[in-house]
């Protein structure tokens, strides 16, 4: 799926675009950024409610392939500079966590 | 007046040689504000005061016509009101004897006069004597850190120009409890290091995810510390050193087992404390080790920068 479809499925809405719209075939969602670093996919996209700048690192520590917030949150500025400078996607939902991983499963099938 | 406080810490000749070379290369004018207010003689204490007040400043030249023959500072002006003398003129209150500087002389100078003679404020002339400015110690603060930050960004392209030419680097990084605004920065500028150096992505991800975890242990649990990476291409691996100061672990075997956890709620509504840490740090390595005591925590990790062969 790529993070234009990503947005439409969710109704979510581009904090962070990027310039070359990536593919992802994974998700995973978390919101304890221990356990994304102890993933071992590839290829993902990182679903989460938390906003803070540490998000963003842990998002590319592990080469995610985009960060969605949902419940309706706004990355906080550190956030939000940090995705800029480090060309990372960050997306926005107002679905709760289940209904937008509800929203993402229904077109993986 | 009270000098001590307008002295600028700076020792004007033993200072790094960047500094110093920085504090000849300026000169006075460069530093010095321009617009300059001043007041007659003749004109009273009140006016100096007023003036002083609606500009925000501490001290007035004095001129007759285009020639320096006092200043009056706001001292001068509590003294005036203590005494009940605001109505008189300002030359009855005024410092005769003025230190002044000169345009063209290194910004050394004012350095080492504002400690020397311990004024807040030095007039500025030009080589026609003219008055052409003033120079306070907030003058010298503002230029000297723009100035070193510049220096400073200039010192740290050319710092990593160096290392990406060579094959190893060495990068140090300290982190302050609960600080989560630092924390992470370590690992990120060593993740593009060795993305510079085309090692394996998921070498790569494997020194990040240990680094980053060993910083957040630090903000998390320690007083503070510093985590310090270093690779040695010729020896195929990345080393990783945490040493914090303290309050230690007291129980390292349960620290190291999945889920344990000595995190308060906050920490964890933050997205960390979930207990991961060191065993995901250890799970990364190809080495590991930990010591603890009261005085602190080191633990040491070491990467191979080769892909694992399969045992």
């Amino acid at each position: 799926m790529l993070l234009s479809e990503c947005v439409v499925q969710v109704k979510g809405e581009w904090i962070v675009p990027v310039d070359n719209d990536t593919a992802f075939d994974d998700v995973v969602v978390s919101d304890l950024m221990s356990d994304v670093l102890v993933c071992e996919k590839d290829d993902f996209i990182l679903v989460t409610s938390l906003t803070s700048e540490q998000v963003v690192r842990t998002a590319d520590i592990v080469d995610a392939r985009g960060i969605l917030i949902t419940n309706g949150k706004r990355p906080q500025p550190a956030m939000q500079q940090l995705a800029e400078r480090q060309g990372l996607a960050v997306i926005t939902t107002r679905l709760s966590t289940f209904e937008a991983c509800l929203a993402l499963a229904g077109c993986r099938e | 007046m009270q000098g001590s406080t307008h002295g600028i810490p700076i020792d004007t000749d033993k200072s790094s040689p960047i500094i110093v070379d920085l504090i000849y290369r300026l000169k006075i004018r460069d530093v010095m504000t321009s617009t300059i207010l001043s007041c007659r003689p003749e004109q009273t204490m009140q006016d100096a005061q007023k003036l002083m007040k609606d500009n925000s400043i501490t001290g007035v030249p004095v001129m007759v016509e285009r020639r320096l023959v006092g200043i009056v500072s706001m001292d001068d002006v509590i003294n005036a009101l203590m005494t009940g003398t605001m109505g008189q003129p300002i030359e009855k209150h005024m410092s005769r004897q003025v230190i002044v500087l000169e345009d063209d002389m290194p910004l050394s100078f004012g350095i080492s006069w504002l400690d020397k003679y311990r004024y807040g404020r030095f007039p500025v002339l030009n080589a026609k004597k003219e008055l052409v400015g003033i120079i306070t110690s907030r003058d010298i603060i503002v230029t000297l850190l723009l100035e070193m930050n510049k220096e400073i960004e200039r010192f740290e392209e050319a710092t990593s120009h160096r290392e990406a030419s060579t094959s190893g680097f060495h990068l140090e990084y300290t982190t302050r409890r609960f600080d989560f605004e630092m924390a992470g920065r370590l690992s990120t500028e060593t993740k593009r290091q060795l993305k510079e150096r085309d090692l394996p992505p998921k070498i790569i991800r494997r020194v990040a995810v240990a680094a980053y975890e060993l910083e957040m242990n630090q903000v998390v649990h320690s007083a503070g510390g510093t985590v310090r990476v270093v690779y040695d291409g010729n020896q195929g691996r990345v080393e990783i050193l945490a040493q914090d100061t303290g309050p230690g672990i007291p129980d390292v075997e349960s620290a190291l087992s999945e889920g344990f956890s000595t995190a308060t709620e906050w920490v964890r509504s933050l997205g960390f404390g979930a207990g991961m840490g060191l065993p995901n740090t250890q799970r990364v390595s190809d080495a590991f080790s930990i010591e603890s005591s009261p005085a602190g925590t080191c633990v040491k990790v070491t990467i191979a920068t080769e892909e694992r062969s399969n045992p």
